[in-house]
């Protein structure tokens, strides 16, 4: 030998070994050997959107093997959607991140995890030394693992800015519902004898069990009808679809309003007892007719007259479904007050708490840590970088943040440094030139992610997780009637050595940051803390996945957690800042230009096989979207013959920001004024090699913007042209 | 062990060495042109007619620059680079009862080529690095494999695990010119191909 071996494989016995196992070499023979193995089966939950369905993980051979609905869990019920399947080939994905990285101009450098870490908490001191904890936030996609340890971790720092993906999706509802009841109520699909969907996408913003619910509801009678600009995969299923005019969901229910106390078609009995505001919301709604709807939202007075009366004529076993991003998410400037509007329709008909009305559940009572053995933080008292709640900045917007707001403080210097886990701010909300050059001037921007999303090419350090097949995390609880705890545990071993659990990394950070006492605590002495007073072990939850509890008894009229401990129509601190304190209408900010044919509003929505960009990926579903052609941009047939184009076309789609390329839909199943583009594509991370450079993303045409009232992004608020490429 | 076998097995060991990071252990030594005479010498003893790798005695990096090209050539996770790792250009498993939506899909880490991998080496109490923990059925262990299998197997084990195992390097190429890899690791993947090819032919006879 002519050169220095650095010997590779450690030998002991091989060569007698050799002799000893002639068929150990031969593939073929090895194959046979595995294939009589048998199966064993162990719980997870699913990570391919925010769900968390519950499943079983089929292993042989210690090798994934399948994945199947786990039957008690209450999200899932035994079935799961494609993204199920797609997420859990991420164990075996060979582009996920396997080491730290350090940013270096547009390149990343694997480091080690000291120097990661050294870097980081030398960074933070000197930010903190400087700047003090106000300049710093954490950002993340809210479960369990994520809340409780980046919480602590923040409360330990001082520092008070946790914000979620919310503003870019349902945030408006914790504002609406939460002004007027307290909280965002869940819904009884399987009780209820009438359900109107406003935007609620049962059929795509998918929960198996809702699907499993919903069907069985109408296989009993159960009418549901659907208003949505498109004909989505809910609609399919429905009784009824009324298109609607994108932006104007709020004149339609209040003219609906309007009708059921017009013709005192409300439950009198419960507004008299469980509200305030009543009669202010009456005179506000007096003007709102049919007739006065009809124009603006496209749909003929008889009908919203017909839907007015035959949804209170089912009250209280019906509802408007509370909705999630659907029509009134962060959609619209006048979304905030959609939403209170809805919750106050709700109201009217006295279906809070009801069978087939709206639900009011909680969770499981989780046991806490020992607080002498392992006290809490103090709450810190400064106020919050992204000005949500404070007075002067967005008083109304919810604890749920601004992370579009956060990126416009970078780049005003008043925001230093960030934490973000499991969450793309930067490709998910509108004007990634704004929410990159922003994240990406922070001074340290630290990303704890599996894959190099478009935010992890902001960061200066990748702190690599394990897919989560591969890594225990926090135990979570579902509201119900039974409420119920779950567990992701570790099902599989870590393919890549280096990667480590948030906790892990967190505990870590936090013993170099001096704020170790906080987290003097192993996950599964905290597991065990938070299921001692549920009757179950955590190694028997390891085992079943799911646990299910006792039945909670509900009082009839639900506690509402509201000021007046009743419904409110009319909301004081609404007024207080200068909003109207009962829904009126309010038009959209912006509307196509009737006279422009090219002129559409740019509405996008979730597909049932990904969610958002985060599966965009992913071989096996992105092959779902190739087959079906299903990134084209949907336009309604008369309006796409005025142009010339056909179903199939290559279009030009451009608003002030961006343009771009994609083939068409032409179909009879979108309102006129809009162009739809479903919103998992267009992903521009060149470390995202399937997903790159796929279909188009609504982000891109959208400029960044704050809502009036909570300062959401309003993600619908634009307009495009369209036209034959 | 004859003379023929212990030039192969050396230089199975050398293509081992070359296609795993760089270290300074040994960088230098294995591109020095003393390498590269000893290798001509172990082809010619062989009869091996191939040219040599242009990284072995020929144009030169330092050992920053030479882990820099390996990095972005064969070991950037990120799709950046052709991972020389089996399992990803072959089909995941050839069981029929797995239900995976990638079962038969290439691309993948941990199929049926990493599996049999970690089994062998665990017969054979061999150790492999922790880092490659993801990947035994990685190229370089894989030839590292194929040196013990010349110095201490049969003809027969060797040719199985040629034609099993060390059978994708054309796939691996292909995915190395779709991204553009160093044309001194491109190079030396030519070399192991034509090498590995040379070798099937001599088992056989």
């Amino acid at each position: 030998m002519k050169f220095t071996r650095r010997t590779f494989l450690k030998a002991s016995a091989a060569t007698g070994a050799l002799a000893a196992t002639s068929g150990l070499i031969d593939q073929k023979v090895w194959a046979q050997g595995q294939q009589a193995a048998s199966v064993e089966m162990k719980p997870s939950l699913c990570n391919g959107c925010s769900s968390h369905c519950g499943m079983w993980v089929y292993l042989k051979n210690g090798r994934l093997w399948k994945v199947a609905g786990h039957t008690d869990h209450p999200r899932s019920r035994g079935k799961l959607c494609a993204r199920a399947h797609g997420a859990a080939t991420w164990l075996y994905d060979p582009n996920r991140i396997t080491r730290p990285l350090k940013r270096e101009g547009d390149k990343f450098k694997p480091v080690s995890w000291e120097q990661a870490l050294d870097e980081i908490a030398v960074k933070l001191k000197e930010i903190l030394a400087k700047d003090g904890p106000g300049a710093i936030f954490y950002g993340h996609n809210p479960r369990e693992t994520g809340v409780f340890y980046g919480t602590r971790f923040m409360h330990a720092l001082g520092a008070p800015t946790i914000c979620t993906h919310n503003a870019s999706c349902n945030t408006t509802l914790n504002t609406g519902w939460g002004a007027t009841v307290g909280t965002t109520p869940g819904s009884d699909v399987g009780g209820a004898k009438y359900i109107i969907f406003i935007g609620r996408n049962f059929g795509e913003g998918i929960r198996t069990s809702q699907v499993t619910s919903l069907t069985r509801a109408m296989e009993k009678g159960t009418k549901v009808v659907c208003i949505d600009p498109r004909h989505n995969a809910t609609a399919n299923l429905a009784s009824e679809w009324i298109p609607i005019r994108p932006g104007t969901d709020l004149a339609l229910v209040l003219a609906m309003a309007n009708v059921i106390i017009s013709e005192e078609l409300y439950d009198m009995a419960f507004v008299e007892q469980h509200t305030i505001g009543f009669d202010e919301f009456r005179a506000a709604v007096q003007s709102y007719t049919p007739e006065w709807a009809e124009p603006i939202t496209d749909i003929p007075a008889a009908t919203i007259y017909r839907l007015a009366r035959e949804l209170a004529s089912h009250k209280p076993n019906c509802f408007i479904d509370p909705s999630w991003k659907g029509a009134f998410g962060t959609n619209y400037k006048n979304s905030s007050q959609t939403c209170r509007a809805v919750a106050c329709l709700n109201a009217l008909l006295g279906n809070m708490g009801t069978p087939g009305g709206l639900t009011f559940y909680e969770g499981p009572k989780f046991g806490k840590l020992d607080p002498a053995k392992h006290p809490e933080p103090p709450k810190p008292t400064l106020p919050r970088a992204d000005g949500a709640g404070v007075k002067g900045e967005w008083p109304l917007a919810t604890s749920q943040g601004l992370p579009h707001y956060l990126a416009q403080k970078a780049k005003e210097g008043k925001v230093k440094a960030g934490f973000i886990r499991h969450h793309n701010p930067v490709r998910n909300f509108p004007d990634p030139e704004h929410m990159m050059t922003g994240y990406k001037g922070l001074e340290l921007l630290v990303v704890f992610e599996t894959h190099l999303t478009e935010t992890a090419m902001a960061a200066t350090h990748i702190l690599p997780e394990p897919s989560f097949l591969e890594r225990e995390e926090v135990v979570e609880g579902l509201a119900g009637k039974k409420p119920a705890a779950c567990l992701r545990p570790q099902v599989v071993a870590k393919i890549h050595p280096e990667t480590r659990s948030f906790d892990e990394i967190i505990v870590a950070l936090a013993h170099k940051l001096g704020i170790g006492q906080y987290f003097q605590f192993s996950l599964e002495e905290l597991n065990r803390a938070r299921l001692a007073p549920l009757g179950i072990t955590l190694e028997e939850l390891r085992q079943k996945g799911t646990f299910i509890g006792e039945e909670v008894p509900v009082p009839e009229v639900p506690e509402f957690k509201t000021p007046s401990g009743k419904v409110e129509f009319y909301v004081a601190k609404f007024a207080e800042n200068g909003h109207s304190p009962v829904p009126v209408w309010e038009a959209p900010l912006v509307s196509p230009d009737p006279g422009n044919p090219r002129s559409f509003r740019l509405i996008h929505g979730k597909q049932g096989y990904h969610s958002h960009t985060a599966t965009a990926n992913i071989p096996y579903l992105l092959q779902i979207t190739k087959d079906h052609d299903a990134e084209r941009l949907w336009l309604n047939a008369s309006r796409a013959a005025a142009l010339g184009i056909k179903d199939g076309d290559l279009v030009l789609v451009k608003s002030a920001l961006a343009s771009g390329k994609v083939r068409v839909k032409v179909t009879e199943r979108l309102h006129p004024d809009a162009a739809y583009l479903p919103s998992g594509y267009g992903s521009f991370s060149p470390y995202l090699p399937n997903a790159r450079g796929f279909g188009l993303n609504q982000n891109d045409f959208t400029p960044y913007m704050m809502e009036p009232l909570n300062g959401h992004a309003m993600m619908m608020e634009v307009i495009v042209e369209v036209q034959k490429a | 062990m004859e003379r023929t076998d212990r030039a192969r097995a050396s230089i199975y060991n050398l293509l081992a060495e070359l296609l795993m990071p760089p270290t300074a252990e040994n960088w230098e030594e294995l591109t020095s042109p003393g390498t590269a005479e000893w290798l001509q010498s172990e082809l010619a003893e062989l009869g091996c007619n191939l040219p040599l790798p242009a990284m072995v005695g020929g144009e030169q990096l330092d050992l920053a620059a030479a882990g820099d090209a390996y990095y972005h050539s064969l070991a950037h996770p990120l799709g950046q680079s052709a991972l020389p790792i089996e399992s990803i250009y072959k089909p995941w498993t050839t069981d029929p009862s797995c239900e995976l939506s990638i079962a038969s899909e290439k691309g993948y880490l941990g199929g049926d080529a990493s599996a049999h991998l970690a089994d062998i080496y665990k017969a054979l109490d061999l150790a492999i690095p922790p880092e490659y923990s993801h990947a035994p059925d990685h190229l370089g262990l894989e030839l590292s494999l194929m040196a013990l299998l010349v110095e201490n197997g049969s003809r027969e084990q060797q040719s199985l695990f040629l034609s099993q195992h060390l059978d994708w390097l054309p796939d691996l190429l292909e995915a190395a010119d779709a991204r553009g890899i160093h044309s001194l690791y491109r190079d030396l993947l030519v070399f192991a191909r034509d090498f590995i090819a040379w070798d099937r032919v001599n088992l056989a006879e």
